[in-house]
């Protein structure tokens, strides 16, 4: 029984191959919103099901997530869209979820634990949805070196890559710690190289999408000019401001309690 | 107090969020908002050290409920006026030098952020803010280095600072995770308290707690101070706009000297990490100048210097003189920053006049000049052997009588005496018409650099590690067998004479003269030139893993 369980949330907290119902809805989802909807809907559906179905966690079962979690990184390496390079980072994400300690949380807080976790991905599928309107697609080659004409756009993809990557003050690098200090040291050595590959891959990212020469997209000038709009920046980094003073504060459950 | 201690950080974060809002619609207007937020951040740290000095042993924190966030203490108010007085001197030539580049408003924001992780990181009173800073140097210093957008290779080779600086992330994160999982807290003072009551009891896999912990700060230090075989981007961030790299040489490169002084009260327990540290500083130290001499790239040549310059931080660290490490990462910052800031100049100056000496012929003959001469070789040798021995042991004697019993400050004196003996002996190529003049203003400043030297750290010293027995710990840690600590001086002295016996017959006869020793010299002249094939080593490894990510995804499409 405990199987079929563990098989059913191995949909949602991918365990390679099981990884791969995501990785093809997400594919064969043409519309962008759909899939950004997908992204937020998918942990929340995990989280429940966790809860609802109770199964015990064999030990060796972290090991393969963390395998997964692991493949999935190194794969975004070299991923050449936006909306791809999200997909596959989100499913390294979720494979992490087997190691939270579900039973010393509440269903509440592993909800927003996920939700939190999820967000910057979900914000760079809504950045996505604006590159496909504006320039046709989201592919790096063809859309690279988006800051000589682009800044607000290029300010947002890089804030938001940042979040992904876990990097601090967003929310992900504090619970990370707070992971590290509740396993093992095998284990601990095994999510800081997925957090470097993040990096590595964030970093890639970056040079290809933001910095450099202008791509052959942009070059052509046959895309439009007009940067993403002013006001919608104001609003996008205000919620990437309110999720670092989430990091802070979980920063400071971390030292132990509140103010 | 706790009020600047606050304001310290928060000028150069709130300058950053008035520039990027283009509060000032002008370019100019906006560089100079980041001038004046940068002024009052010098004046800032300027009260608080001066506050640290006069305030003594007084600590002073700044906590936010039970996150302790920052405190003051002697270290951290000398690095944080370091910080705000470079800072300073970059955001004053950017204004000027950047003036005409694009993306003014980015440059300034992220310098300023850059700055304010800096005052964060010096200031950090625990193991997650430290942490929060170490990581957000690199990614700040990452856009900075990629400025120029428009060229590739600026982008990689930022792309490879970072990458590295990741490397050193995540042995710092192990070494806060392990020490948290040990002792529940953050906080650095209860976790150096409980260190040195209960650290050589705790055990991780078999490795005792302290020296492990000191090993992954060690290693962090190696990647943020460009350490052998993590050096290789040093060189290459070069294509960053010339203030950034004089921030990065004279700031924050040399950040591996501050972390491993932020944790000597973990490197005072351990018992053999400060050798390993010495080690690598050496080998990085040697290795550095090596390639900085055969680059034919200034620039290049620069950067290797500075990587020289870290190693012998580190192996500062690793004979336990802790004080003299930020003493010698505050002068290098300052004479490398001037090197970079002052470069333009220079070219422009070598454009009008190349510096080349006249023919001495020429000047004989046209300008009539008396005939220069050198000093007696004889009493240029004996002054080689003898005046730096006498003015280094004088200028030591003075501060510490008990100098001779430190491992540790043998080390320095030795390397005083042969840097002193070989910067001397240099001179005797210097032809003059006054010999005895020129002698004496060499001698002269080098007892002014000696006695400074050595003057300047032991003040450092009383200031930065009050407690006299916890210096002597320090260096007491970083001591070896005395048996082999003799062998090993007198073999390094070995090779240094037989070095100098080589460089002269090298010198005298005009290069090699066997074919077997010309043909060793070529090829490893090759090796150098290449610097040691490190950087292609590294190009290669990223291009595999590369290759090996997309036959995967090939292979398996979108499992």
């Amino acid at each position: 029984m405990n199987t079929v369980e563990l098989l059913i949330i191995s949909m949602f907290f991918p365990l390679f191959p099981s990884s791969m119902v995501y990785t093809l809805i997400d594919r064969h989802l043409g519309n962008m919103w759909i899939r950004t909807g997908l992204m937020i809907v998918w942990p929340q559906a995990g989280v429940a099901l966790v809860y609802s179905l109770r199964p015990e966690i064999p030990e060796w079962l972290t090991f393969w997530a963390l395998g997964t979690s692991l493949l999935y990184a190194f794969r975004s390496l070299v991923l050449n869209e936006v909306g791809a390079w999200a997909a596959f980072v989100f499913v390294s994400l979720l494979s992490l979820g087997w190691l939270l300690p579900f039973e010393h949380m509440g269903a509440e807080q592993a909800h927003g634990v996920a939700l939190i976790s999820t967000f910057p991905l979900v914000m760079l599928n809504l950045l996505a949805v604006f590159m496909v309107n504006r320039f046709g697609s989201s592919y790096l080659g063809l859309v690279g070196g988006l800051v000589h004409r682009y800044p607000r756009l290029s300010t947002l993809l890089s804030v938001t890559v940042l979040a992904i990557i876990a990097t601090p003050p967003f929310p992900l690098f504090f619970l990370l710690v707070g992971l590290l200090s509740q396993t093992t040291l095998g284990t601990a050595l095994a999510m800081l190289g997925i957090w470097y590959l993040w990096g590595w891959a964030g970093v890639r990212f970056l040079q290809r999408l933001i910095l450099g020469p202008e791509g052959h997209a942009l070059g052509t000038g046959l895309v439009g000019q007009a940067d993403f709009p002013r006001a919608m920046t104001g609003v996008y980094l205000i919620m990437m401001a309110v999720l670092g003073v989430v990091g802070l504060m979980a920063a400071l459950q971390l030292t132990g309690g509140g103010v | 107090m706790k009020a600047l201690l606050l304001l310290l950080p928060v000028i150069p974060v709130l300058s950053a969020l008035a520039v990027g809002m283009s509060v000032t619609s002008s370019a100019r207007g906006q560089a100079r908002l980041s001038l004046a937020a940068s002024l009052l951040a010098f004046v800032v740290s300027l009260f608080l050290l001066a506050g640290r000095v006069l305030a003594g042993t007084d600590e002073v924190t700044m906590p936010l409920g039970s996150w302790p966030i920052f405190r003051l203490d002697p270290l951290g108010a000398l690095m944080a006026w370091v910080i705000a007085g470079i800072s300073l001197i970059v955001h004053a030539y950017s204004v000027r030098y950047m003036a005409e580049e694009p993306g003014l408003r980015r440059y300034f924001a992220l310098l300023d952020l850059l700055v304010a992780s800096l005052f964060i990181m010096v200031l950090a009173s625990d193991l997650l803010t430290l942490l929060i800073a170490w990581n957000l140097i690199g990614v700040f210093l990452f856009f900075l280095l990629g400025h120029n957008v428009a060229r590739r290779a600026a982008g990689r080779y930022a792309g490879w600072s970072l990458l590295t600086y990741r490397l050193g992330d995540v042995a710092l994160i192990l070494a806060a995770v392990l020490l948290f999982d040990a002792f529940g807290t953050f906080d650095l003072d209860d976790i150096f308290a409980r260190l040195s009551d209960e650290g050589s009891t705790v055990t991780y896999g078999g490795q005792n707690l302290t020296g492990l912990v000191a090993v992954l700060v060690g290693i962090a230090a190696f990647a943020r101070s460009a350490q052998f075989l993590l050096h290789a981007w040093l060189p290459y961030t070069m294509e960053g706009p010339t203030p950034v790299s004089a921030l990065m040489h004279a700031g924050i490169v040399n950040a591996g000297g501050f972390l491993i002084n932020r944790f000597a009260p973990v490197f005072v327990h351990t018992d053999s990490v400060l050798q390993w540290l010495f080690l690598i500083g050496l080998a990085t130290a040697i290795i550095g100048s090596i390639l900085m001499l055969s680059q034919n790239d200034i620039k290049k040549a620069l950067g290797y210097s500075t990587m020289g310059q870290m190693g012998f931080m580190i192996m500062e660290c690793g004979v336990g003189a802790f004080s003299l490490a930020i003493y010698h990462l505050i002068a290098h910052g300052i004479f490398k920053g001037t090197l970079f800031l002052g470069s333009g100049g220079i070219i422009k100056e070598a454009r009008r006049e190349d510096g080349v000496p006249k023919d001495p012929l020429y000047k004989f003959v046209v300008e009539r000049d008396v005939v220069a001469r050198r000093p007696p070789w004889l009493l240029m040798a004996a002054m080689t052997l003898v005046v730096p021995l006498a003015v280094l042991g004088a200028a030591h004697w003075l501060v510490d009588q008990n100098l001779l019993q430190k491992q540790g400050a043998i080390v320095l004196l030795f390397f005083g005496w042969v840097t002193g003996a070989q910067l001397l002996f240099s001179t005797y190529k210097l032809k003059t018409t006054n010999p005895a003049r020129l002698l004496a203003l060499i001698v002269f400043s080098f007892m002014i650099v000696v006695v400074g030297y050595t003057l300047v750290s032991h003040v450092f010293d009383l200031f930065l590690y009050p407690d006299p027995v916890f210096r002597a710990e320090l260096y007491a840690a970083a001591n070896i067998d005395l048996v082999w600590f003799e062998m090993v001086l007198v073999a390094v002295a070995v090779v240094i004479v037989i070095g100098w016996l080589l460089a002269y017959y090298a010198d005298q006869k005009g290069g090699f003269r066997t074919q077997h020793l010309k043909t060793l010299w070529l090829r490893f002249y090759a090796l150098i030139s290449r610097e040691l094939y490190i950087p292609d080593l590294q190009g290669l490894i990223s291009h595999w893993v590369v290759k090996v990510a997309q036959g995967l995804n090939r292979h398996l499409r979108w499992l």
